[in-house]
């Protein structure tokens, strides 16, 4: 296994054995144990009328108790000293008359025997060990309320199930009672939640339901007759190129550093097979996959056809959110109080840390920060818990690198965690806080660890390599990538050196990145990160966006736009039921006010403007002018030359593509090759230009019309990006062309409905924008007919061909609100 | 500081009413049977254990005898100590108990009319 170091040490985040069966309260001074069962119960009396282990004993009928070993008298049995009697609803303390020490003695009968004046003893004085429907607080404490309060909010009703339950299974838990049925509907996220296993009860059962689809469908999804290109890497491991043409049915994720098995049936040579790594994925310079051999164990290299790829799914991301929720609600050290709360909706008084703030706002080689951006970089530093909201092209990166600096500065000493969802936005964000001076450790998944990236000198596995301080570590690195492996001896001292350089390049760091689900591996679980940046944060499923935060954290900013795409969700029921809310909108949603960052420097100020006014009322504003967004050596027939934008009507019938899962549209994909060749020969590169399209049918038939049947040579449109809107979140293009595809007069507009996705689309262009599509349906939808009669005013609503565009007369009503 | 302001929303009354008289009447019930159960137990002797010499002295030591003293863990604390019994074996435990109890105001109350007679 790969990532063999998974489960090594991996802590339990179970409750201890003594927690309360009813809350969790786990403080040994708190509980005490039914001799009976032997569970153990806590002293609270929260929501019943008796303490926990006074509920317990009476509606059990149990009657025995024992003390915990390390509670302040030690594992003590709570008996009779005269006659040995356990029955605690009969046991009192008695005093002695003329010193501070006392017994226990049961009621009837011997404390009941009358007593003499001589007598060592006052028997008068008996005094129950049950009062108020609770043990003396002297002897078994009741727990503070801070205990209370992280406790699990129990109801009566549930204690009565539980009670009822355990006469038959006395192993069952609370969590076999909330289990959902099979067949029910998994209950919905909520916004504000009782406690924290309250909260582990609500996602636990989403996250397993997205885990076993995503398991269903990969291990579902053999492929074939996979034709296979061999080759040499230059680390000497074997690669294998092929296509799959089932990844374009879209129900398959694939990413770089994923796990495939290659199969060979056994026909020209014997059977065998291989388990391998991703390293490319399609993309628009081939459909080609090309992966690694983990070992090159007597590949069939002179075999070609006949080859089969099945997909090997890891629980991994989904055992982290799990492990992650075990941690919020069990371990008290894992996130600050003052999170704890605010992140379940408590109703929290604001707090403010007490830190020194920096004299200037800006950090070293980046550039000076505008207004808004200031205003953010000024108000997180002391805040607890902040969101920025970063509208597209408004610095989010820089920002955020700022933050980090600044954070690092204030906190010397201990580490800054620097988290997002995507392998692309963690380089991104490592490379600019790299530029400030700081200390940064990129950490990677060992399956990624092959992959070349821009950030690749700051990997912590790179950073072992090039640790020169260490010859021994030295001499077996170049021994293992001489021979590839190493002796069973000297592989353990490799090892253990390994993972020493490893701590020492961490500790040492400023500033830890990683993936979401990164902040899960087991090398940094010694380590406490008391700051957190989360990046992107409204693509993470919730529970994602928790593993960094249970790593003892008491500052986190999150950064993200919740009016830009959020977290994909495979599974449409757990999807429904809330998983696709990030936290950052559930945090909104709390009433915490996102910082916007205000000032835009990507679009021309004309293709902002519609953006501004239906997604952050108008708030944005221009960093950058008409002037500088214009370009006159290119000539392109905008149909208004200082508004470099249109949307092209067309009525061209869409098609099912042949697949029979996805759409198509021949029309637009034509007007798509005529733009980009206009664009071309006007001296734009290609890789400036990007199409937007939201169907896997219409992105092929585009790449395929492209190399067979476009103007230009076929290489000429090699750096052109055709994919999906997903795909070019967060990323920017001189030109984008949005080609809608649907054109029917019944049906819907599919996925073009979500407002987020539309948003992300007429965000990406620096220069200029083109919209293809049926503007008779589109302006079914509110918000398209908006966008339409926008085009419309500023005369660039257009009909014909690119040579003789002319305005479109084309008139629409106004549709009902929320009408598809 | 650290402290946290938490405002619980008020805990929702129980859908169920009948929980808590029905504990009472568990309650009681448990209590009542206990009693009975014992009622016809054989009459031991007169509980009279004389306090080990041994224990004594540990009372003095770690309650400097019996006043409110720095050696007990917390403010306002008074030490007693348990009497025990491991098998046949004797032991004494520590016990702290609030000085504002009112085991402790009535055993003091005692104890002071004890030592004036
Ligand atoms: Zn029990
Ligand atoms: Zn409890
Ligand atoms: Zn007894």
């Amino acid at each position: 296994d790969e990532d063999g170091d998974y489960g090594r040490g991996e802590p339990h985040f179970e409750l201890p054995a003594h927690a309360c069966k009813y809350c969790g309260i786990h403080s040994t001074s708190s509980v005490v144990k039914c001799m009976q069962c032997n569970k153990w119960f806590c002293n609270a009396s929260t929501s019943t009328p008796g303490s926990h282990i006074v509920n317990h004993l009476v509606r059990s009928k149990h009657k025995e108790v024992s003390l915990h070993p390390e509670s302040p008298l030690g594992e003590t049995v709570l008996e009779c000293y005269n006659c040995g009697c356990r029955n605690v609803f009969l046991l009192g303390f008695i005093p002695a008359k003329s010193d501070t020490v006392v017994v226990l003695l049961c009621r009837q009968p011997c404390a009941s025997v009358p007593s003499s004046k001589d007598m060592n003893w006052d028997l008068s004085q008996w005094l129950p060990l049950i009062e108020d429907r609770a043990f003396l607080n002297w002897l078994v404490k009741v727990p503070s309320e801070q205990e209370r309060f992280r406790s699990r909010q129990i109801t009566k009703t549930q204690i009565q199930k539980l009670e009822q339950m355990w006469t038959e299974n006395r192993d069952a838990s609370l969590e076999d009672l909330e289990k959902p049925g099979l067949d029910d509907e998994p209950a919905p996220v909520l916004l504000r939640y009782e406690d924290a296993y309250h909260y582990q009860n609500t996602f636990a059962p989403l996250v397993k339901m997205e885990a076993d689809y995503d398991k269903q469908l990969k291990e579902s999804q053999t492929q074939e007759d996979v034709v296979v290109r061999w080759d040499m890497g230059l680390n000497k491991k074997r690669l294998a190129y092929f296509q799959l043409p089932k990844l374009e049915q879209g129900d398959i994720r694939l990413a770089v550093g994923d796990e495939i098995v290659l199969r060979y049936k056994g026909e020209l040579s014997a059977a065998w097979q291989a388990t391998c790594h991703v390293l490319k994925i399609p993309n628009n310079i081939s459909d080609e996959i090309m992966v690694e051999l983990v070992r090159d164990d007597k590949a069939p290299t002179a075999c070609t056809h006949n080859f089969a790829v099945d997909f090997v799914w890891k629980s991994v991301s989904f055992d982290r959110m799990q492990q992650a929720m075990k941690m919020f609600a069990v371990e008290e050290n894992s996130i600050s109080s003052y999170l704890f709360h605010l992140l379940l909706g408590h109703d929290v008084e604001p707090q403010m840390l007490r830190v020194t703030m920096p004299k200037r706002f800006s950090a070293p080689n980046l550039p000076d920060l505008n207004h808004s951006q200031v205003y953010a970089v000024k108000s997180v530093l002391q805040k607890p818990l902040s969101l920025i909201q970063g509208p597209p092209g408004t610095g989010k990166t820089v920002t955020s690198a700022t933050i980090v600096y600044h954070l690092a500065k204030m906190n010397p000493g201990t580490q800054v965690l620097v988290v997002a969802p995507s392998n692309v936005a963690v380089d991104q964000l490592t490379e600019k806080i790299h530029q400030t001076g700081l200390k940064v450790v990129r950490m990677t998944a060992k399956s990624r660890e092959g992959l070349d990236s821009p950030v690749n000198f700051l990997t912590l596995h790179e950073q072992v390599e090039n640790n020169g301080t260490n010859p021994d570590l030295q001499r077996f690195i170049k021994l293992k990538n001489e021979y590839g492996e190493l002796n069973a001896a000297d592989q353990k001292k490799y090892k253990n050196l390994k993972r020493a350089a490893e701590r020492e390049i961490l500790t040492n760091a400023d500033v830890i990145c990683a993936t979401c689900v990164g902040a899960g591996d087991p090398r940094l679980q010694k380590f406490t990160f008391r700051t957190v940046l989360v990046d992107e944060a409204t693509q993470a499923a919730e529970p994602e966006a928790l593993i960094p935060l249970v790593m003892g954290c008491r500052q986190v900013v999150f950064v993200g736009d919740h009016k830009q795409l959020g977290p994909v969700i495979l599974n449409k029921r757990a999807a429904a039921a809330g998983l696709r809310q990030s936290l950052f909108e559930r945090i909104i949603n709390l009433n915490v006010r996102p910082i916007r960052l205000e000032v835009q420097y990507r679009m021309h100020p004309c293709l902002s403007e519609f953006p501004s006014n239906m997604f952050y009322e108008g708030s944005l504003q221009n960093g950058v002018t008409i002037q500088e967004r214009l370009r006159k050596s290119v000539s392109f027939p905008w149909p208004v030359v200082e508004t470099p934008m249109f949307f092209l009507g067309s009525y061209g019938q869409e098609e099912i593509s042949s697949s029979g899962t996805s759409y198509l549209n021949r029309t637009e994909a034509a007007n798509c090759e005529k733009i980009v060749t206009r664009l071309m020969k006007s001296g734009v590169q290609a890789s400036q230009i990007g199409i937007i399209t939201p169907y896997e049918g219409q992105r092929s038939y585009i790449v395929s019309h492209m190399q067979y049947s476009a103007a230009m040579k076929k290489d000429a449109y090699k750096e052109l990006e055709v994919a999906s809107v997903d795909a070019f979140q967060g990323r920017e293009k001189d030109y984008i062309i949005l080609t809608c595809v649907r054109s029917n007069e019944h049906q819907g507009i599919g996925f073009l409905n979500d407002p987020r996705r539309l948003n992300v689309a007429l965000t990406r262009a620096k220069f200029g924008l083109m919209i293809l599509g049926n503007p008779k349906l589109l302006a079914k939808n509110l918000l398209w007919w908006q966008l339409l009669m926008m085009f419309k005013g500023k005369g660039v609503l257009v009909e014909g061909t690119l040579s003789s565009l002319k305005e479109s007369s084309v008139r629409f009503e106004r549709p009902r609100q929320g009408k598809r | 500081s650290d402290e946290v302001v938490v405002h619980l929303p008020p805990q929702e009354e129980e859908e169920d009413d009948g929980y808590d008289d029905d504990f009472e009447k568990e309650f009681s019930k448990v209590m009542q049977e206990s009693l009975e159960s014992r009622k016809h137990e054989r009459k031991p002797a007169v509980f009279d254990v004389a306090i080990p010499r041994r224990v004594k002295e540990q009372v003095s030591s770690a309650a400097g005898g019996g006043e409110e003293s720095d050696a007990a863990e917390g403010e306002g604390e008074v030490t007693f100590m348990l009497l025990t019994k491991k098998g046949s074996k004797q032991q004494a435990k520590v016990m702290a108990v609030p000085a504002d109890s009112d085991f402790v105001r009535s055993t003091r109350s005692k104890l002071e009319a004890e030592q004036e007679e």
